[in-house]
């Protein structure tokens, strides 16, 4: 069950990950930035929709993208 | 001995002299009248409630908040025996090194002593909120290597409730008269103001009596001292041991603020809660506030987690069909360590400001009531944005958990949402100089000879941790010193 947490938990912070590939990218516009929410706050780090997620996290969904797609 | 002053009113002056007053009977007042009778003092102890709660009583704090909105004014506090500390949660924890230091960017002076001055009486303050042995050191965790936090040390007492605990060492004790409904209205000074020469004493029925003794010692609280002592404004208009205006001044709260929620994904790390702490070379670093990150997993199925719905179902239902029985109850009772809330408690800076002084209303004993305006400033607000930030970012970097701050946290335009943690501290700080402060570093009042307060209030900076601990010892450290005067 532990796995299983975690692994669903992986799989919401991966939709995360799009998105915020998406903004940091800049690929669909459609990400502005507002008020913080949706932000390179510094080095290493992106924020995305109040989420605060590490530059790992959005390579690894890159990854999962190229492979899966 | 313990006396009804309803009943005994005449015999508390009749029993005169003693060698020291108390008022206040909570952990300082007990603490520092135990201490005193042990090394042979006589004591006059003092409380202006009853032996058990009463609204009428209690209604004697009652009073406005102005700016900040403050929902403790009346219900944070306790005024019957045993004060506060029959509603304490118990949380017990040491001061940092750092809180002792002096920050400049706090621009106030901080302690005038040092930790281990305080820490002193650590092993019988631990004796006396029944927590003997305990470990309060804060610790590295090795599945959490950081070099901006480490994981908070504290112990929780029951909580030791003091009225329960050593009212029948009271009622026997040959050196404490304890009264209670004495409720102190007057503090009378010399003529010079250089001394108390006595305090006057009312009950809710109107019974006054003057007590004296050599020395006399306020422990009533951040909030109840400061208004006593603006209260007492016959001999000096801004009220005794306020030359330097400083009485009321420098409330503090530990600051608590919803910073945001998570969600694992190292479940094996949150089986409980994680309490964060910064680091000294963090705090320096960033110059701001100390405090503890608090990560707060739901973690039972009749907690508010999302999950708590589906569960209640799955329970419900495998009762009607069996089959379901088996896989229903491995996921009811599936102890959750999900989704949690991240809250915290801050310190806040010592803000002049921030201050308790006295509105227009009185209550029943002829005294003002409290108005208090409880402000935070800049740096507060950059205390709780780089702290939540950073244990955001840390449990992210050391794959624990991602954290989603709120909104109020990422937007320095909105307003951040901050209650108290009813820690009270503050009103008569402690200084070696007057100017910055009420008391010296021996808890006495700046320029009144036998006058002292102890307590919360004489805190000149609040820490990242509970405050009762730190009381205690305060309390043991002043009773130890004024024994061997």
């Amino acid at each position: 069950m532990l796995r299983a947490l975690g692994q669903t938990r992986r799989s919401f912070i991966q939709k995360l990950a799009t998105a915020g590939s998406l903004f940091v990218l800049g690929s669909t516009g459609a990400e502005a930035e507002t008020a913080g929410e949706n932000s390179r706050c510094c080095e290493g780090f992106v924020i995305v929709h109040g989420w605060v997620l590490t530059d790992k996290d959005l390579r690894h969904q890159q990854e999962f993208s190229l492979h899966d797609f | 001995m313990i006396f009804d002053f309803n009943e005994a009113w005449t015999r508390v002056a009749a029993a005169a002299p003693y060698d020291f007053c108390i008022c206040g009977t909570g952990p300082a007042g007990i603490t520092t009248a135990r201490k005193l009778a042990a090394s042979g003092k006589r004591v006059l102890l003092l409380e202006g409630g009853d032996l058990s709660y009463s609204e009428e009583s209690q209604e004697l704090y009652d009073g406005k908040s102005v700016g900040r909105k403050y929902w403790h004014v009346q219900s944070g506090r306790l005024r019957y025996f045993g004060g506060t500390s029959n509603h304490w949660t118990g949380r017990c924890g040491v001061f940092d090194p750092i809180d002792f230091e002096d920050r400049r960017y706090f621009g106030m002076p901080g302690w005038p002593i040092s930790r281990e001055q305080v820490l002193a009486g650590l092993d019988e303050a631990k004796d006396i909120l029944d927590i003997p042995g305990s470990d309060l050191s804060p610790h590295e965790d090795p599945g959490f290597r950081s070099t901006a936090f480490v994981q908070s040390g504290f112990a929780l007492s029951p909580p030791t409730r003091f009225a329960e605990k050593y009212e029948a060492e009271l009622k026997q004790s040959e050196r404490i008269d304890f009264f209670y409904n004495a409720n102190l209205v007057d503090i009378r000074l010399d003529s010079a103001q250089t001394s108390v020469e006595s305090l006057s004493l009312r009950s809710l029925s109107g019974r006054e009596v003057k007590v004296s003794a050599r020395r006399y010692i306020l422990a009533l609280g951040a909030i109840e001292t400061a208004r006593l002592l603006l209260n007492a404004n016959k001999q000096a208009t801004e009220g005794v041991g306020n030359r330097s205006g400083m009485v009321g001044r420098c409330f503090m709260e530990h600051l608590n603020v919803p910073i945001g929620r998570f969600v694992v994904t190292a479940p094996d790390f949150f089986r409980k809660e994680i309490s964060l702490t910064p680091t000294d070379a963090f705090l320096r670093q960033n110059d701001i506030g100390n405090g503890i990150v608090h990560f707060e997993p739901n973690s039972s199925p009749q907690s508010s987690g999302r999950l708590r719905i589906l569960k209640q179902f799955l329970r419900e239902t495998s009762c009607l069909h069996p089959g379901l029985t088996k896989i229903a109850r491995e996921a009811v009772d599936f102890d959750c360590p999900g989704d949690g809330t991240v809250t915290s408690l801050l310190e806040q800076v010592p803000n002049p400001a921030s201050r308790v002084s006295l509105s227009r209303d009185v209550d029943k004993l002829g005294l003002r009531r409290v108005e208090l305006d409880w402000e935070f400033n800049d740096q507060d607000k950059r205390t709780i944005r780089t702290l939540a930030m950073k244990a955001a970012q840390e449990m992210a970097r050391l794959d624990r958990a991602r954290v989603q701050l709120a909104r109020f946290i990422l937007n320095k335009d909105l307003d951040i949402e901050i209650g108290g943690h009813a820690h009270q501290m503050g009103t008569t700080r402690m200084s070696s100089k007057p100017e910055f402060g009420v008391v010296n570093e021996n808890c006495q009042v700046h320029g009144i000879g036998n006058f002292y307060i102890i307590g919360s209030s004489v805190f000149p900076t609040g820490g990242g941790t509970n405050p009762t601990l730190t009381i205690v010892l305060l309390a043991l450290r002043l009773a130890k010193h004024l024994s061997t005067e």
